[in-house]
């Protein structure tokens, strides 16, 4: 999808810049709380709750491994669910099996 | 009891208008399905012998331990490296010493017992220990025997008993007589770093942690479990 936008706009005749708006339009926000410590951060439409699990900048924010599990009000999400605008997202550290 | 209003509405329609009203009788069950998530945190409702105070957390279905620890019972292989004691649970050429290791105040341990109603008394069906900063992050320490999610691996012991309190000290006496094994081990390094141990003569003292933050030789964590910890 970011890409999709992308070459749309670079195909455009007049070669003008992109409308900050219509940049605007590519991003959303998402709270998302690790323990005590909670993060508000601006990502693209397309950030899944799996892209949220492997991001390096949210992990060195909030501190999470590469173990966790994504909730939103109490529910699991899937990896591959798009995150919605404006959600909060709760992460926990997900349980290993014994060795 | 039932009211009936006619209305004469702008358009010159005149409506009935019926209302019943009926007092509902609430009975538990309604109660417990609209407060099923949530818990109260019941400070100081037990004292154990040599641990301290015991905090409590009930839920519906399960009641949270919280007991606040000063000390470890480090009962594993140790090794002499640069005359300091420290642990190498991997071992099996090791001495095996009971040291117990005392935490410093800016690390904050708690055992948490989970119960839960069985057929005749309480079950326990957890045991965690936390460490915790002074803002309440919640961190698994460098030991084995843990899982990701701060979660004992006990070993075998009853976990049933008549009450609550008779599933907190059976936990934790089973967590003061364990042995620590290599289980779940991650690197020794960090644990190397964290429990030391100064040889006397007669004693073993515990040394400061060797690291300026305690917290970057542990895994910061966050579970429902964690939430519900009272320090």
């Amino acid at each position: 999808m970011r890409h999709a936008h992308t070459d749309e706009t670079l195909s455009a005749p007049s070669l003008q810049p992109p409308n900050p708006a219509e940049k605007g339009s590519n991003m959303k926000n998402i709270t998302v709380k690790y323990g005590v410590d909670s993060i508000t951060k601006q990502v693209e439409d397309d950030f899944t709750f799996g892209d949220l699990q492997d991001s390096d900048a949210f992990k060195a924010a909030l501190g999470f491994g590469d173990r966790t599990k994504a909730l939103v009000d109490g529910i699991e999400q899937d990896r591959a669910t798009v995150i919605p605008a404006n959600a909060t997202v709760r992460l926990e550290t997900a349980a290993n099996t014994k060795a | 009891m039932e009211t009936t209003e006619i209305i004469l509405r702008e358009n010159g329609t005149l409506t009935e208008r019926v209302i019943r009203e009926r007092d509902l009788s609430v009975g538990p069950a309604v109660l417990d399905a609209l407060t099923e998530s949530v818990t109260r945190p019941l400070r100081n409702v037990l004292s154990l012998a040599d641990w301290g105070v015991v905090h409590a957390n009930v839920g519906l279905d399960d009641t949270l331990w919280s007991v606040r620890l000063d000390r470890i019972p480090l009962h594993a292989r140790f090794r002499l490296i640069n005359n300091v004691l420290v642990p190498a649970f991997d071992s099996s050429s090791d001495l095996e010493l009971p040291l117990v290791w005392h935490a410093p105040k800016e690390v904050r341990l708690a055992l948490v017992v989970r119960t839960e109603p069985a057929a005749v008394g309480v079950r326990i069906s957890g045991n965690w220990l936390f460490a915790c900063d002074a803002a309440d992050r919640g961190y698994r320490l460098p030991l084995p025997n843990l899982h990701d999610d701060c979660l004992v691996c006990t070993g075998d012991f009853n976990r049933e008993h008549a009450s609550g309190a008779a599933c907190v000290s059976a936990s934790v006496e089973q967590f003061r007589k364990s042995k620590w094994n290599a289980d779940l081990m991650r690197t020794v390094e960090k644990s190397q770093q964290f429990f030391r141990f100064q040889p006397g003569d007669d004693s073993f003292t515990t040394l400061p942690i060797e690291a300026t933050d305690w917290t970057t030789l542990c895994d910061k964590v966050s579970t429902s479990i964690m939430e519900r910890v009272i320090l």
